[in-house]
């Protein structure tokens, strides 16, 4: 790896001013055919730089393609692999190679968006939010980030590589040219073939689209990439984004989702990557909405009924549906995964205190479903879920419910008393 | 329709959060679990997804309630659904968008005979705007949304072959007379400010602070006011 490092100092080197030894030739105009016909020019130059070529709907082709399927179960991948999540796993080397490319890396944003147009930040494009909405100012560096994102749109979908949130990799450029789009996205390319992935398993699907962010609407070329048939990420490039006191700006905005570049180089599962304790005793949608949990909690979130502490009681709730009783047993959990993100961001409050937010959290959600159950058969059990469940257990004997029902029903949650 | 079960359909005129506060409140209410799936799909994703629609329907439902919990799902994705995944829920709330777009990706992934047997199997449905046009026996009320020229026009029919206009404002009652003459089918205007909740598939209450119109094929206009009935 130390390999890696020299090559893309030394590429810094030569391009220190204009990162991929052009200079900034982006046209004040910005006329849209303009741009699109510089960008058709810069896709096809890509194209033959990277020996592609277009199969069906779009998708682009290694010219000599060999695929084979990513292995998601059963050892992993090999030592010099290994090696290189140890490096992904240590925030300051992503951002040092982008530093050294000449990019200016940034702090992530909170999770709670306070000032954005969603109630939490949920891509790393969110780091320019200002500059597209606000008519903030623009910077000449180009930005990178290293972001966590909440994707509450996946809750119902968690699967192997999917989950509610994860760390966003991007680079974000405000008004710049289409040809440094591409030479952003070729950076992009070799870093992760000098990670050990292979040139001849990325493919590429393009999409030209109008786009909307908050009241915006744009268009924009999205370019979508695949590694093994697994989306790992995308690169767009927007253009005609109206400002209030000043021409339309363009932005470039590549990014990638860290824990499936580490999913495809470890091989395994893509929760190994995040979490250890309780490794194949657990539902996948369990250690997501976890995951998600210990990062809402150490943000400093408290769950409500309503807004951004409703999003909190949704993932606690689902957590508890999934483990039920176990809910109560599985603190290792939370602490690894605050200890997760507390690597790639600045948490709010201390391990303990977000745990102890999340065990009554999930004490509430435990109550409501062990008194959802025994409502079906009994109907003056409507105790307050706020209580302690032991509280709840106890006043429980003094209701119509008799000892052997409510032993079975604990028993049938996984409650141990 | 099986007659022994009760059937609760709401239709919303396609207003702000103020204007849909009462039928919004009546949907609440009506759910008994607490459990409901949220279809944004007449809406494009944004660049954040629809992480936005997420955002906005929490808000949307969570204010309606005092002291009660809300457990949404939102579906983006309808392909490979079936009926079996809806058990759980109480209801199925459709958010408002371009209809045409809207109706081409129920129809495209045969989610529309799903939605209607669970609305005939006793789940609630909820129709915002293009949510509740796509209800109606036709979506050709607002052709002008049709820039995808999508061919097949054929709503659900869960209105007893009414259509639906949401958005209604009086200056629009000669589009809803073209679309009448065209199609010999009667018609529902909803303004923004009102909403319809129809049980059983025949008994309609209008709810809101504005009157609803009913079309009739032969162009005459009956208004119901709100927290009026009237039979569909």
């Amino acid at each position: 790896m130390k390999e890696v490092c020299v090559f893309f100092v030394k590429e810094a080197s030569n391009n220190n001013l204009d990162l991929c030894g052009k200079k900034n030739n982006y046209l004040p105009e910005n006329k849209g055919t303009e741009i699109v016909d510089l960008y058709q020019v810069c896709f096809e130059n890509f194209l033959e730089t990277n020996e592609l070529r277009p199969s069906d709907n779009d998708l682009y082709i290694k010219t000599s393609t060999t695929g084979c399927n990513l292995v998601t179960e059963g050892e992993q991948n090999n030592k010099s692999n290994l090696e290189t999540l140890k490096l992904l796993n240590n925030p300051f080397f992503l951002k040092n190679i982008f530093t050294q490319l000449g990019f200016n890396s940034i702090e992530p944003l909170p999770i709670v968006n306070a000032k954005g147009n969603t109630l939490f930040v949920s891509a790393g494009v969110q780091i320019i939010d200002d500059i597209i909405h606000n008519d903030g100012i623009i910077t000449e560096k180009p930005k990178f980030v290293i972001q966590p994102v909440l994707r509450t749109q996946y809750i119902d979908g968690v699967s192997e590589g999917s989950s509610t949130s994860f760390i966003n990799i991007s680079t974000e450029a405000v008004n710049i040219d289409p040809k440094e789009h591409f030479c952003f996205l070729q950076q992009w390319l070799k870093i992760f073939i000098d990670l050990g992935m292979e040139k001849d398993k990325f493919t590429f699907k393009s999409r030209h689209i109008d786009k909307t962010w908050g009241n915006k609407t744009f268009n924009g070329f999205e370019l979508f990439i695949y590694y093994d048939g697994l989306e790992i990420g995308d690169g767009s490039f927007n253009y005609n984004v109206a400002q209030n006191t000043r021409g339309d700006i363009n932005f470039s905005d590549i990014g990638f989702g860290l824990e499936r570049v580490k999913w495809i180089l470890s091989g395994g599962s893509y929760f190994d990557t995040f979490t250890t304790v309780y490794k194949n005793q657990l539902t996948l949608p369990s250690l997501a909405y976890a995951n998600t949990l210990s990062l809402l909690s150490g943000s400093g979130l408290k769950p409500s009924n309503k807004e951004y502490g409703y999003r909190f009681r949704l993932f606690s709730k689902r957590f508890v549906d999934e483990v039920k009783g176990k809910c109560f047993e599985l603190d290792n959990l939370f602490n690894e995964n605050y200890k997760y993100w507390s690597n790639w961001t600045k948490l709010q409050i201390s391990e303990s205190e977000s745990l102890s937010i999340i065990r009554k959290e999930n004490s509430r959600n435990f109550n409501r479903l062990l008194l959802d159950e025994l409502l079906k058969k009994f109907n003056d059990v409507n105790l307050d879920i706020n209580l302690p469940t032991n509280e709840i257990i106890k006043r429980l004997s003094h209701t119509s419910v008799d000892t052997k029902t409510l032993e079975e029903t604990i028993n049938n949650l996984n409650y141990k008393k | 329709m099986n007659k022994s079960v009760n059937t609760l359909l709401f239709l919303a005129g396609g207003g702000n959060k103020k204007d849909s506060l009462k039928i919004d409140t009546s949907f609440v209410k009506s759910l008994k679990n607490k459990k409901i799936v949220y279809i944004p799909l007449a809406l494009e994703p944004s660049i954040n997804g629809y992480e936005s629609c997420f955002d906005w329907i929490s808000s949307t439902i969570s204010d309606r309630l005092t002291g009660e919990f809300v457990d949404i799902s939102m579906w983006t994705d309808l392909n490979n659904k079936k009926e079996s995944d809806l058990n759980n829920f109480d209801a199925i709330y459709i958010g408002g968008g371009n209809t045409y777009n809207l109706l081409k990706k129920i129809k495209e992934t045969k989610f529309d005979q799903i939605l209607i047997n669970f609305y005939k199997n006793g789940g609630v449905v909820y129709g915002g705007s293009a949510g509740a046009i796509i209800c109606g026996y036709n979506i050709a009320t607002v052709s002008e949304e049709n820039k995808i020229s999508y061919s097949n026009s054929h709503g659900l029919n869960l209105v007893n072959d009414y259509s639906i206009l949401c958005h209604y404002t009086k200056d629009q009652e000669n589009k809803v007379f073209k679309y009448i003459k065209e199609n010999k089918m009667p018609v529902i205007g909803i303004p923004e400010k009102s909403g319809l909740i129809i049980k059983n598939g025949h008994i309609g209450s209008v709810v809101g602070y504005e009157p609803i119109y009913i079309f009739n094929i032969d162009c005459s206009v009956k208004i119901v006011n709100f927290d009026e009935n009237i039979s569909i």
